[in-house]
C-alpha cells in the first residue's frame, strides 16, 4: 500500500450508468487519456467480505484506489489491505516464505522443526500443522521467532505459517506445505550370503 | 452477464421482491442482486473487460458499480470500475499517471 497523488481531473467519479454502458464509460476514458506508450488499464483483485463487514482487498496486478473511512490508499500489485469498521486502512502482512522442511520432506523423527524467513512488520508467529489439506482440526503453535517445533504423531502432514502483526491483526498465510513422518526402521536384508 | 454458474445462485431483480435462479447467459441491470449458496459460484462479464468469479455464500449488488456486501469475488476489474463493500470503496485506474484533457 502506498500514497500517491491523486490524477488530475479524473473522469470516472461520473459512472452511474447501466451495467451494460460501463464499458463505453471505460473506453471514453481510455480515448481522452493522453500517454505515452501502452497504458495497463484495470486490476486483478480478490475481495473478501466478513460477515461484520470487514474487508480484505488483495491485488494481483494493476493499481487499487481504495478508499475507507476518510483514509484513502494506493493498493498495488502483491500488496493486500483490510478496511474494517471505525479503523483506518491497514496493509495485510505478506505470508511468510518457508523455509524447511522442504515440500514433501519426509523425516525419521517425532521432533519436527519449522523455519520460514522474517516477515517485515511481524511481532509473531502462528505455525498450523493439520492432517488435512483443508486445515480442519489443525494443531497451532504461537511463537515470537521464525521457528517452532512441535512433537508430531507418524503421518502426513500439511503446515503453514501466518505473520500477525503488533495489534495482532494476521497477515495472508504462507503457502501449505506438505510432511511425512516415518519412523518405520529401514528393512534389514537378510538372507544367505553368496561367497565367491 | 453470467457467464458461468454452479450450485444454487440466485438472482434479486431490481423490480422484483422475490429471488429467482439465475441461469448461464442471463443479463444483469442496474440495481439487481445476487446471492450464491454454499458450494455454488458464478461467473460474470461485463462489457468494459471486467470479468469477475463469485464464490459460495456471497451477496453483490449491482448499481454505481458493483457491491461486495458479504463473500468472495475474484477477477479482472477494467479501469474505472466501483468495487464497494460495507467498509471500503475502491476503483481501479491506470498504472501509470495519465493526464487528462
Amino acid at each position: 500500500m502506498r500514497e500517491r497523488r491523486q490524477k488530475k481531473g479524473h473522469p470516472l467519479s461520473a459512472i452511474r450508468s447501466p451495467l451494460s454502458a460501463l464499458g463505453l464509460a471505460v473506453v471514453a476514458m481510455v480515448g481522452s487519456a493522453r500517454a505515452e506508450g501502452p497504458v495497463d488499464m484495470g486490476a486483478s483483485v480478490s475481495v473478501t467480505v466478513e460477515a461484520n463487514g470487514d474487508t480484505t482487498v488483495e491485488v494481483k496486478r494493476g493499481d487499487l484506489k481504495v478508499k475507507s473511512g476518510g483514509h484513502e490508499a494506493w493498493v498495488g500489485a502483491g500488496d493486500s489491505i483490510r478496511a474494517s469498521k471505525g479503523k483506518p486502512l491497514k496493509k495485510v502482512l505478506v505470508g511468510p516464505v518457508l523455509v524447511a522442511p522442504a515440500d514433501q520432506a519426509t523425516v525419521g523423527t517425532l521432533d519436527v522443526g519449522f523455519t520460514w524467513q522474517k516477515v517485515p512488520g511481524a511481532s509473531r508467529y502462528l505455525l498450523e500443522l493439520s492432517t488435512a489439506p483443508e486445515f480442519s482440526s489443525a494443531r497451532s503453535q504461537t511463537v515470537d521467532s521464525t521457528r517452532g517445533s512441535l512433537h508430531l504423531d507418524p503421518a502426513t502432514w500439511y503446515w503453514r505459517v501466518v505473520a500477525i502483526d503488533a495489534d495482532g491483526a494476521p497477515g495472508k498465510r504462507s503457502m501449505p506445505r506438505r510432511l511425512t513422518i516415518d519412523t518405520t526402521p529401514p528393512k534389514l536384508k537378510t538372507g544367505k550370503p553368496e561367497w565367491r | 452477464m453470467v457467464r458461468g454458474l454452479g450450485g444454487k445462485v440466485e438472482l434479486l431483480r431490481g423490480n422484483s421482491a422475490d429471488w429467482v435462479s439465475a441461469s448461464d447467459g442471463a443479463a444483469l441491470f442496474e440495481d439487481d442482486r445476487m446471492r450464491t449458496f454454499k458450494g455454488a459460484w458464478a461467473q460474470l462479464a461485463f462489457e468494459g473487460g471486467s470479468s469477475l468469479r463469485v464464490a459460495e455464500e456471497s451477496l453483490i449488488a449491482f448499481g454505481g458499480g458493483i457491491t461486495v456486501e458479504r463473500g468472495s469475488v475474484e477477477g479482472e476489474l477494467a479501469a474505472g470500475l466501483r468495487l464497494k463493500t460495507p467498509t471500503l470503496e475502491a476503483e481501479t485506474v491506470a498504472s501509470r499517471d495519465i493526464g487528462f484533457r
